[in-house]
């Protein structure tokens, strides 16, 4: 069996897919982790709802993991069946793996706010709910990378088997995978917006709302990168079936 | 239930003879929420402080203050079922039907319970002096034991005309210290002897009486630690041992003996016990709550806020306390003051109540957003966890935990409730997306799932369309809402620019997107209308936001394509799950003997597939709500409504069942 150029880069894709989002979701964890150890040090009855926070940021790696098993059971590598697959699909499964991979480092903006959530939980138990959602917010980015990533795969008919997408648009997909990928690392500083927004909300419930705009105002950068990946497949005639 | 509960202001006045009959009603009632009459009622009504019995307070603090010792000793002693069936299947503890009438008939029983539960402190004072002669006694056989090391006679420690011996013993890393003091003392009239022992050096020291000041200044030291042993001890160690073991189990056996004498007054007591405190404080919070009374002469006055609905009840309760010896005057609530808010839904929607009480609570006339919170959460929770499997056993959890510690926990109740409607959303949901732990049922089974509908991991881009005509609804939704509140406050500038504008620009962006992506072409003058559209409503929303008025439409983008975590979330799921079989496959496919391990591997990965992907979906269906769905209309801040009402959870004070 001859495994040709496109699985080789089908392989790299799945590779950058879970191990840049791994990268992202190991600091966040870590974060949240740090934080989470400090709490239960002084009050251990906290340590189910330290859990919670630490297992946020996590999700970043699973979608991460989403897509590589998406790439690497197109190509056959599960079924030990890869074979000559063509170079733009491989370079597809890049783009792919680059939007969904990169866009996984808006974990550590996570893992800010979590921190500061299990750390306001502990004091104030109420805060439990509203530190999750402050928390939930960076991950909007890596919904956007792997949103991305599953056009990019669905569209090309690469998730059907279907390899006949052209050397063309496998380059110019890449150009979307930077682009929601890349914007997806303004989840740092939602994370540290949204690490306020929490505090801010434990002094003063009334102020959830308004920190929460603050916290949706980095968010417009995603969206950028967001809308010109899409503008990018769609130049790329993606949606015009 | 769209709104808060509507509210009226009272002011009750009462000859001041009915006044323990009327607050002892109004307590059991639990329908008025007391305010202190000092702050204003808005009235004529004289505002002198009503003083309250000190005696009977003080009396009440203080028997409290007894059961609570006699309690915090007792309660260790209870027996408990343990383990996870008796967590999830608790023993039915029906609260006592007792209620007393009068503080006298409380006091009465009180101190009548408290002579019956005072062997329970005699008990338990004896067991403390057991477990500290028990205490002495086990160093004591230390100390004896160390001594029987160098064979020392223990008649040599009792005092002697000549001299003084010290023994003691000393942790090894403490040598050079002794050592040192050895050098520093400065005389060779002490003699000493040490032996090994473990990590310890057994030490003994002795000198002519002379030396005595020096060798007791030794034992003082802090790394020194001196064996004693009583005067009448003679003999070798080893027959001491026996004695002080032979003492030592026969306070063991006491212990026992107190120990289960203590099991079985807290299986006796506990629950009468429980039953006086509970009544106790109830009787204290009717005291205390008559700190926010006013009085004059003959009259007590109350203010505060109830239910419009249960206005008749009230008058109803003073009826029937004081006969007419009443006045109750009404007002419905002034949304300007600060009205507390109490929540007006039906049963089935009441547990969600929970979740828009952790955003923030609805003032007092703003929209209450739990009836559309409710159904669109379910919706949400059903289609981004998709997999019928994991909802059976999310709503089996939460049946077996509303069957358990629900019974005993409004709170855990409502949860209870919230997980077993999400199990089912998903259940269905899941169903209509084929998933059942995954690909379980056709990967390893060969059977096809019925009822599908779509399949996230194949038909991604049709679930990116539903998701975002969800967020479209959604998202309107929260708009027209906000419209609606506006108009019914008269804001009808702020309606037009804030939520009507949308109305405009979202028909005009999505005719030039359409048509500037190609799927569709329109006739010029729809075109020209929707460009007219876009402008007007670009204008609006810059004029009055100002250059802000940007960000309100990356906001608004933003908000849209944010129900895409609805996709995400759902292909998560399954792909996740696809995984694990994939591999549990892999595992059992290298040998015939690796069948059980892929077969565990499958349950220990679904499991951890569902916990995460829950917590997932649990997470961003709230986010869903808050930030995008609440962000339109809703920003809550309300005042919680906290009725004056008996907290009782061993009686039921029912008076019918009072035997």
């Amino acid at each position: 069996m001859t495994i040709g150029t496109g699985a080789v880069l089908m392989a790299i894709g799945a590779g950058i897919a879970v191990g840049c989002s791994a990268i992202g979701s190991g600091i966040g964890v870590g974060i949240v982790g740090a934080a989470a150890s400090g709490v239960i040090s002084e009050r251990s009855d906290k340590f189910g709802m330290a859990l919670v926070f630490t297992a946020i940021p996590q999700t970043q790696a699973i979608y991460g993991l989403l897509i590589a098993i998406l790439i690497l059971q197109s190509g056959g590598f599960l079924g030990g069946t890869a074979g000559d697959i063509p170079t733009p699909v491989g370079l597809v499964a890049i783009a792919a793996g680059l939007a969904v991979g990169l866009a996984g480092f808006s974990a550590i903006g996570q893992g800010i706010a979590a921190a500061s959530g299990v750390a306001n939980t502990a004091e104030k138990p109420e805060m439990f709910g509203k530190g999750v959602v402050f928390s939930a917010v960076c991950e909007t980015q890596a919904i956007y990378g792997l949103l991305i990533a599953v056009l990019m795969l669905a569209l090309t008919g690469i998730l059907s088997s279907d390899f006949s997408v052209t050397m063309p648009v496998a380059i110019g997909l890449i150009g979307a995978g930077l682009a929601v990928g890349l914007a997806g690392f303004s989840a740092i500083g939602q994370g540290i917006t949204c690490s306020s927004g929490i505090a801010a909300t434990a002094r003063n419930p009334g102020a959830i709302g308004r920190s929460l705009v603050f916290a949706a105002m980095s968010e417009t950068f995603a969206i950028f990168g967001l809308l010109v990946a899409i503008l990018i497949l769609f130049g790329l005639g993606l949606f015009s079936g | 239930m769209f709104y808060p509960a509507r509210m009226n202001s009272v002011v009750i006045g009462i000859h001041n003879r009915w006044l323990m009959d009327v607050t002892s009603a109004l307590h059991e009632q639990g329908e008025l929420e007391v305010l202190d009459l000092k702050k204003g009622t808005g009235t004529e009504i004289p505002q002198t402080s009503f003083e309250i019995p000190r005696g009977d307070i003080e009396r009440i603090i203080s028997l409290q203050f007894r059961y609570d010792r006699i309690l915090e000793i007792l309660e260790p002693y209870e027996v408990r079922p343990e383990g996870v069936l008796s967590l999830l299947f608790p023993k039915d503890s029906q609260p006592l039907p007792v209620r007393y009438d009068t503080p006298g008939d409380v006091f009465q029983a009180a101190h009548e319970m408290l002579d019956q539960a005072e062997p329970v402190l005699t008990t338990y004072e004896a067991l403390k002096q057991n477990r500290e002669l028990q205490q002495v006694t086990r160093e004591r056989i230390e100390n004896l034991n160390r001594l029987a090391v160098p064979g020392c006679s223990l008649s040599y420690l009792a005092p002697a005309p000549y001299t003084f011996l010290v023994a003691g013993w000393i942790l090894q890393e403490s040598l050079p210290l002794l050592e040192a003091w050895f050098r520093e003392s400065g005389t060779d009239e002490i003699y000493h002897h040490m032996i090994q022992n473990g990590q310890e050096i057994i030490v003994l020291c002795i000198g002519t009486l002379a030396m005595r000041p020096r060798l007791e200044e030794l034992a003082h030291h802090a790394w020194f630690f001196r064996i004693t042993v009583p005067d009448s001890y003679t003999g070798m160690p080893g027959e001491m041992i026996r004695t002080e073991q032979n003492r030592l189990e026969e306070y063991m056996r006491e212990e026992e003996s107190l120990t289960a004498h203590l099991i079985s007054m807290a299986e006796s007591h506990l629950t009468p016990l429980r039953v006086i405190r509970e009544e106790l404080s109830i009787w204290r919070d009717r005291y205390e709550v008559s700190r926010n009374f006013g009085s004059s002469r003959d009259v007590i006055y109350l203010h505060g806020w109830i239910r419009e609905k249960d206005l008749a009840r009230l008058h109803d309760v003073l009826k029937n306390v004081t006969g007419d010896e009443f006045f109750l005057f009404s007002k419905p609530a002034d949304p300007e003051d600060d009205v507390p808010v109490r929540y007006d839904n039906p049963g089935w929607l009441a547990p969600f109540e929970i979740l828009t009480t952790t955003f923030s609570r609805p003032r007092y006339n703003e929209i209450d957003p739990t009836p559309f919170f409710a159904p669109a959460y379910l919706l949400f929770f059903g289609l981004m966890l998709g997999d019928a499997g994991y909802g059976i056993i999310i709503a089996l959890v939460g049946w077996l935990l509303y069957r358990g510690p629900g019974k005993n926990d409004a709170a855990f109740r409502d949860m209870s409730y919230i997980l077993i409607c999400c199990g089912v959303a998903d259940i269905v949901l899941g169903t209509i997306q084929g998933g059942w732990f995954g690909d379980l049922l056709p990967r390893f089974f060969h059977v096809t799932p019925p009822f599908v509908l779509i399949e996230p991991l194949y038909q991604p881009i049709l679930l990116f369309q539903i998701a975002l005509i969800i967020g479209t609804i959604h998202i309107n939704l929260g708009i027209l809402l906000g419209l609606w509140q506006n108009i019914r406050d008269r804001m009808y500038r702020t309606a037009i620019m804030e939520h009507g504008v949308w109305f405009i620009l979202q028909p005009a962006a999505a005719v030039l997107l359409v048509e500037f992506f190609g799927w569709m072409t329109f006739s010029p003058l729809v075109t020209n209308v929707a460009i007219l559209g876009a402008v007007i409503g670009l204008l609006v929303l810059f004029v009055r936001n100002g250059p802000m008025g940007f960000f309100s439409l990356t906001g608004f983008l933003g908000d849209w394509l944010s129900y895409v975590r609805i996709l995400a979330l759902a292909l998560a799921t399954g792909g996740v799950a696809m995984t694990i079989n994939i591999l549990s496959e892999m595992i059992a496919s290298v040998h015939p003997f690796m069948i059980i391990p892929a077969i565990l591997f499958c349950i220990a990965g679904q499991l951890f597939n569902l916990a995460i992907q829950t917590l997932g979906s649990v997470i961003h269906a709230l986010r869903l709500h808050y930030i995008e769905f609440f962000g339109k209309f809703y920003s809550g801040g309300g005042k919680e409504f906290v009725p004056f009402h008996e907290h009782r959870l061993h009686t039921s004070g029912k008076r019918e069942e009072v035997i």
